[in-house]
């Protein structure tokens, strides 16, 4: 975003690396390392991992797992298409959303980095969770058939991390929050926040279970969680503000999308 | 033959064959003794991406994230415990899988239209239902990006995108007018679509290649 300030980002950043220089005796080679992996202007995929980062027993273990929640998806879906033939269009534009929504770049002030929103906390304010999980399947597979963006062999790990984990965060931060009388902005605003770092956190746990290797579990997590947080610090805020924004603006000119997952069919045309 | 015509005559092939494929090298790449195979893969794909005529830049971008994370890994593992050896093999190997992953998928993607994947994945007997919103979203995908683009190229007209105040209310704005948009077109176009008899069948033929 134009404007937007790197030097807080900066500052964290230089504190983690401060941190992890303290932490554990670095070795030049890894050190160099470490620097020109930070320092590399690269492309953030920040919510997707990329095909080929899972090995094949954790991608096959992630994709059965969220099988059982894509067909509870399907079934809410059949059912609700049952009431109406207008609720299929709906999903389908939601899902088209999400995939435009996460494909708008944000420069996120760190070293020339881009990336994006993920739109799934949105998401699931508007039809639920369950529903959220199948829009996330059908917009993250759309990108990585049209845009290799993610993977196929990683798509349940990714549906795990966008779909479910910041789908339900999402979900239950906004309407926990609306039930102690927030306000419909700070409630959007945490629910997109914290879906945001709920995939970051889930994505970062998804890589440490398969990559820690020989390494104990915590240590590759905290050092993945440390080195995620200048990218996905200023971006979960801005994930939140977009999801706050949306949110009010919808509540201006469309207040009946926001009580959609709990209707029995789509609202009525005027 | 010329690398045109036999890129014309690959693009011809049918999708289910091309996905089957490619997703078989993907878990040949994953589940093979690393890095061997992974790497066999890539170069594989690598070779058969330009003999069918792809930019080597392109290419070049691909493996970028495999070295990129192949370093991470190598990184990570050194930051971690600088005293035990194997990091470099561990991000070799990852390297490598990305690389494979990077290639094959480039080369899916490149010779295959998305019409045609989506008719495949419809072929492969995916429920109806979620054939129909992919299909849907698929259709909706590109309009919606466009009215994005163009909501985007307004605000900035305005000054939307002026201060990091404006800047995020004009993001949240954008998303909130997209997503109306979306409602309003799908709204539309259920509609004509039951004026026309249509009662929820909305699926493009299965191998449907235009």
């Amino acid at each position: 975003m134009p404007g937007f300030s790197g030097r807080g980002c900066g500052a964290v950043l230089r504190h983690c690396l401060q941190a992890c220089l303290q932490s554990a005796p670095l070795s030049p080679s890894a050190g160099l390392a470490a620097l020109v992996v930070l320092l590399l202007p690269h492309p953030a995929h920040a919510m997707h991992l990329a095909e080929g980062l899972l090995p094949f027993g954790w991608a096959a273990g992630w994709t059965l797992s969220v099988l059982p929640l894509l067909a509870l998806g399907v079934t809410r879906l059949r059912q609700r298409m049952a009431q109406s033939p207008l609720y299929s269009p709906f999903v389908a534009m939601l899902a088209a959303a999400v995939f435009v929504v996460s494909c708008m770049p944000v420069p996120v002030p760190i070293i020339g980095t881009c990336s994006h929103p993920c739109g799934t906390g949105l998401a699931a304010v508007l039809i639920g969770p369950v529903m959220t999980v199948l829009v996330t399947f059908v917009a993250l597979l759309l990108q990585a058939l049209f845009l290799a963006h993610g993977g196929l062999t990683t798509l349940g790990a990714d549906i795990w991390s966008m779909g479910v984990v910041g789908g339900f965060v999402g979900y239950g931060v906004f309407h926990a929050l609306r039930s102690v009388r927030a306000s419909l902005g700070v409630a959007a605003f945490a629910a997109g926040m914290l879906s945001d770092w709920a995939t970051y956190a889930m994505t970062s746990f998804e890589l440490a279970s398969a990559l820690h290797g020989a390494q104990p579990l915590g240590s590759t997590l905290g050092t993945l969680l440390l080195s995620f947080l200048p990218t996905q610090l200023p971006l979960g805020l801005l994930e939140g503000a977009f999801t706050a924004g949306a949110v009010v603006f919808i509540s201006r000119r469309r207040p009946a999308l926001l009580k959609f997952h709990a209707l029995p069919a789509a609202p009525a045309t005027p | 033959m010329s690398r045109a015509a036999l890129r014309e005559r690959m693009v011809g092939l049918d999708a289910r064959l091309k996905l089957g494929g490619a997703l078989f090298a993907l878990l040949v790449a994953l589940a093979g003794p690393a890095p061997y195979t992974a790497s066999a893969v890539a170069v594989l794909a690598l070779l058969a991406s330009l003999v069918v005529g792809e930019r080597a830049g392109v290419l070049l971008r691909r493996l970028g994230v495999a070295l990129f994370s192949g370093l991470a890994l190598w990184a990570l593992h050194g930051l971690l415990r600088p005293e035990a050896s194997g990091a470099w093999r561990l991000g070799l190997v990852l390297g490598t899988r990305v690389a494979a992953g990077a290639t094959v998928f480039g080369l899916l993607i490149a010779l295959t239209p998305p019409w045609a994947l989506v008719g495949a994945l419809r072929a492969w007997r995916v429920p109806a239902p979620l054939a129909e919103v992919i299909a849907l979203a698929v259709r909706y995908a590109t309009v919606l990006e466009r009215a994005a683009h163009t909501a985007r190229e307004a605000q900035i007209l305005r000054l939307g995108y002026r201060g990091v105040r404006r800047g995020v209310h004009s993001l949240g704005a954008l998303g909130g007018l997209t997503l109306v948009r979306a409602f309003d077109q799908a709204h539309a176009t259920a509609e004509a679509m039951a004026a026309r008899g249509c009662r929820g069948a909305h699926l493009p033929p299965s191998g449907d290649q235009s």
